[in-house]
């Protein structure tokens, strides 16, 4: 029997995510060769077995390899740059190549709006000495979060971010060569169709002309991602074959031979793949035009689907750390999907059903990626898909690059109709997802599933497609497969008795979500809040971190939780409530609740009467129930408090264990609480105001007497909070501590059995002190 | 791959269902498979005909005329089926597999004939037909056995055919329909109560798996059915 090449592919992809701390994912390598066995020859699993083998040494190999030669006191470097230099208001980003081959990260704070220009006239293999500072890249600090140190090592074997103070584009010396020229011709051309075209338009034509999607509002780019469309803003292989199609077509019109055309077509593939971005789509879709060039030319026969596999390995050898890459993931398996899918899609005879069944295909094959990486998927994202990609690949890609080519070419106005007209069809384009948007049942959040419902849903999938292919009528159990496992993910979360406390890292700022058992309610005390200073138009950036949006909704998605049922905000200062708007876009709320009291500063009516929520206004001593746990509101009393004084204070029990969420109270109040309520005993207390020397009074700790502390506090803050004085109250109580700035996002776990704390960053008992 | 029958190289375009192996690879390429026609739809309750491709004046609720003939004169076979019709292609196909000795060729009918017989003649033992000791020193091998063979199942050698004489291909309907003592019972064979499937390549009048059947029956066999290549 013939060695089947995707069987190697599957034991490559297995070898490489096999880890010391995923050794479990060998078992599916096992589980393939038992199913096999008797189709499949001896040959063929020794060649799997050593495939797997080797890419399980040679990954850990291939990383130790691109290791860092650097020391951190490093300060004096010279290199070139590597990348396409990124100005995104006051900062500039490249990748910058040292000559013993390393990568670093280069970033510069760029100080005024003349800088800002001249330094656009950096480009791709400029030579620069640059003098400053290594820092190591940030890691993960929140659950379910990006860890940008292992996103740098894996997508560009970059180890340090530099941070430069003396960056000119005068000081640099031009490269040369002609990837170098290319660089430049590409970059130019972007800010060419910046500066020529419609700002509609100028964003999507550089989408989809360069592949740079910079100049798309990030607003509406997340419309293109929830409503699974997203693939159309990467060039993909539909893209680079419409090109290329164009091409092809043009020089067989004009009486070029077969042969000849397809050598012209090899010819430039490689520079569209450069001049389009080189994303990981791209290389692969441009991998895919040579293969298929060849094939045509020499006649060899080999599957598409061989092809593709083979590519697929080709890549993972010269870079095992692709498998990493989610566009890298989505571009192979929808591809691989697609040529599978063959005989169903070529079966119908309409090409509306085989658009229809393509887009399904395409979007069932995406969706488990699409779900662990973004927690949600659109139900509209077929229909939408079905319109799109058709309108995108038929029409409005080759007019743009008509347009653009016009533009290059020929002089005014033959051009300028032609990019009114495409201004006008992207306006309504975007009208029109704006509209499917405001929809119902839109977006469903699903929450990460674990790693066993995600092999279930990629199952059943599998045997959806199957009993597909087989064109029997016997689909339904495939899809009862699917609805089951989609169903354990959403109402797992109701049958789990265990309650989550969870600490956010959102820097210096509180943030704590609350997930009772059964999931009976959760509560958002508070949301973070960066603070932000004005800013003169010039040094806005592109997309403004958020808090609100950023970590808390994003938590809340990871964790598939669908609607908060109280919003509770502390107190009045900006990094307790900073983040509540970006919080309310994200996620459904269904009330706010905020501390009652008869001296409310105009600010802070001002920021309740904007929030687009019911608010309920509690004061001390009130009582609720939600099944098994228990809330009472401490504080605020009635006298005339200062803001933080006048923190909600909330006392929590569940399962047995009791917290204490203090907001910014001080001593004053803390003794007002004791002697209010006496006999309070907390098992988990919230430091108020971040650890500030003001609260956390001895006596208070003594009353409460509290097992754990929790202090959410910004790494390297400038109020030096904790202060060491609390710090030191805590310790000789023996109180176990935990801060958000040492050992990032925390969660409580509660069982019926008592509690487990987890936290992101590893908590030893030397870093507490 | 290189197809079986015509030689050609070709590829073949891969499903879901080829990820894991779970279907067989096709050992002809597309062009020839085209031209094979698979019985499907009604067919005829008895002779396992396709009422597709024969007119519907010959046609009985689910029996075909020929069929209702045979009833009437009493019939041993309780049943035939067979996976493709006989055309001119897969009569080319077989000359090469049986008069040019090209036993390989079988092999591409393996997974049609395996469910076919999996669906139909799930608890039936194998009887190949047998040739006489001449023929089978012609041609080599004796198809029948050939194409039991490819189900991975023991079969039984209960017959043996003591005559040399013309084939069957060379006589005429009537001819065939007429003799009646083809073959012998090899004694000793256990067919007593058993449920039998005679296996031979092609199903034309019936006349062959009828006298085999019979002398079956004679010996104690509890049914006889017929599993054919090809249906003419």
């Amino acid at each position: 029997m013939k060695i089947q090449i995707h069987t190697i592919a599957i034991a490559a992809i297995f070898g490489i995510f096999t880890s010391p701390s995923q050794w479990w994912l060998c078992s599916f390598l096992i589980l393939h060769l038992f199913f096999t066995r008797h189709r499949l020859s001896v040959f063929a699993h020794i060649l799997m077995v050593s495939t797997y083998l080797f890419f399980l040494v040679y990954t850990p190999f291939y990383i130790s390899q691109q290791g860092t030669q650097l020391t951190p006191n490093t300060s004096m470097i010279t290199g070139k740059i590597i990348s396409t230099p990124v100005i995104d208001g006051k900062h500039m980003t490249f990748h910058f190549k040292l000559p013993h081959k390393e990568t670093l990260m280069v970033n510069y704070q760029i100080q005024t709006e003349i800088e800002q220009k001249q330094l656009r006239k950096l480009y791709y293999g400029d030579r620069c000495s640059l003098s400053g500072t290594l820092e190591r890249p940030p890691v993960n600090r929140n659950f379910y979060g990006f860890d940008y140190r292992t996103y740098l090592e894996r997508s560009s074997n970059i180890h340090w971010i530099y941070k430069t103070n003396n960056l000119s584009s005068r000081e640099c010396t031009r490269g040369n060569g002609l990837l170098v020229s290319l660089y430049r011709f590409r970059q130019n051309g972007i800010i060419l169709i910046n500066e020529e075209f419609p700002k509609e338009l100028s964003g999507m034509m550089n989408t989809l002309i360069f592949g740079d999607r910079s100049g798309i509002d990030e607003s509406l780019q997340e419309q293109y991602q929830s409503l699974g469309l997203i693939h159309l803003l990467a060039v993909s292989g539909l893209h680079i074959g419409t090109i290329l199609g164009l091409f092809y077509f043009l020089m067989i019109r004009i009486g070029i031979v077969k042969e000849t055309a397809l050598w012209v077509l090899l010819l430039i593939i490689p520079f569209i793949i450069v001049l389009t971005g080189g994303a990981a789509s791209v290389i692969r879709a441009g991998l895919m035009a040579v293969v298929v060039c060849l094939v045509a030319l020499f006649r060899i026969k080999i599957t598409t689907f061989s092809q593709l596999c083979m590519i697929f390995l080709g890549l993972l050898l010269y870079k095992p750390t692709f498998a990493y890459n989610i566009g890298f993931q989505l571009s192979f398996l929808i591809t691989a999907s697609l040529i599978l899918s063959s005989k169903v899609i070529l079966r119908e005879i309409s090409l509306f059903r085989q658009l229809l069944y393509g887009s399904f295909i395409a979007q069932l094959a995406s969706l488990p990626i699409v779900i662990w990486n973004f927690y949600e998927f659109s139900f509209w994202s077929l229909p939408v898909n079905m319109i799109f990609i058709p309108f995108m690949t038929v029409f409005l890609l080759p007019c743009v690059l008509t347009t653009f080519c016009m533009f290059l070419f020929f002089p005014f106005p033959v051009w300028g109709i032609l990019s009114d007209l495409l201004s006008v069809c992207f306006k309504i384009l975007h009208a029109f997802m704006q509209w499917v948007e405001t929809l119902p049942i839109g977006v469903i959040t699903l929450g990460r599933p674990n790693v066993i419902l995600m092999f279930g849903l990629s199952l059943s999938f599998y045997l959806f497609l199957i009993a597909w292919e087989k064109g029997g009528k016997r689909l339904i159990s495939p899809c009862l497969c699917i609805l089951l496992v989609l169903g354990i993910q959403l109402y797992y979360p109701k049958m789990n008795d265990k309650a989550f406390v969870t600490f956010l890292d959102v820097g210096q700022g509180d943030s704590i979500v609350i997930e009772l058992p059964y999931r009976r309610a959760v509560y958002v005390i508070d949301t973070g809040g960066a603070i932000t200073f004005k800013k003169e138009e010039w040094m806005e950036r592109r997309r403004k971190f958020d808090t609100g949006e950023d970590i808390v909704a994003e938590f809340l998605k990871a964790r598939g939780i669908r609607k908060v049922d109280a919003l509770i905000l502390s107190h009045g200062d900006f990094d307790h409530i900073g983040g509540v708007d970006g919080l309310l876009k994200k996620v459904k709320v269904e009330r706010i609740v905020y501390g009652k009291s008869d001296h409310l500063e105009a600010s802070e009516v001002e920021f309740l009467k904007g929030l687009d929520a019911p608010i309920v206004f509690l004061n001390e001593n009130i009582s609720w129930r939600v099944g098994s746990s228990s809330f009472q509101t401490l504080n605020p009393g009635q006298a005339k408090e200062s803001r933080n004084n006048r923190s909600l204070v909330l006392f929590v029990k569940i399962h047995g264990n009791s917290f204490l969420f203090t907001g910014d109270i001080d001593q004053r109040v803390e003794a007002r609480i004791i002697s209010h309520y006496p006999g309070l005993k907390v098992d988990n207390l919230k430091i108020a105001h971040h650890g500030s020397e003001s609260s956390t009074s001895s006596s208070f700790l003594n009353e409460i007497n509290p097992q754990t502390a929790f202090i959410s506090v910004g790494e390297n803050n400038r109020y030096n909070h904790p202060s060491t004085t609390v710090i030191e109250r805590l310790e000789e109580r023996r109180t176990d501590i935990y801060r958000t700035d040492r050992q990032g996002g925390i969660m409580v776990i509660i069982t019926p059995e008592g509690k487990r704390i987890s936290t992101v960053l590893p908590k030893d008992d030397i870093n507490t002190k | 791959m290189k197809c079986l029958y015509c030689k050609s190289i070709f590829v073949t375009s891969i499903g879901w269902r080829d990820l894991f192996g779970l279907d067989h690879e096709p050992l002809l390429c597309e062009d020839c498979r085209g031209e094979l026609v698979f019985i499907e739809g009604e067919i005829c309750r008895q002779c396992g005909r396709a009422f597709s491709l024969f007119p519907e004046k010959y046609r009985q609720n689910d029996l075909c005329s020929d069929c209702v003939e045979w009833n009437q004169k009493g019939r041993s076979i309780s049943k035939n089926r067979s996976l493709l019709q006989y055309n001119s292609f897969l009569q080319e196909f077989m000359a090469q597999f049986k008069y040019r000795g090209d036993a390989e060729l079988i092999k591409a009918f393996k997974s049609g004939l395996q469910t076919l017989f999996n669906k139909e003649f799930r608890d039936s033992i194998l009887v190949p037909i047998p040739l006489s000791k001449e023929r089978h020193f012609e041609r080599g091998f004796n198809q029948s056995v050939l194409i039991a063979g490819l189900l991975d199942i023991p079969m039984l050698d209960a017959l043996a055919r003591p005559l040399h004489e013309e084939k069957q291909s060379k006589k005429s309907r009537l001819d065939r329909l007429g003799n009646r003592t083809l073959f012998s019972f090899k004694t000793g064979s256990e067919v007593h109560g058993k449920s039998i499937a005679l296996v031979d390549d092609i199903y034309t009048t019936g006349a062959t798996v009828e006298a085999a059947g019979k002398i079956l029956l004679d010996h104690g066999a509890r049914k006889v059915s017929s599993f054919t290549v090809a249906r003419g």
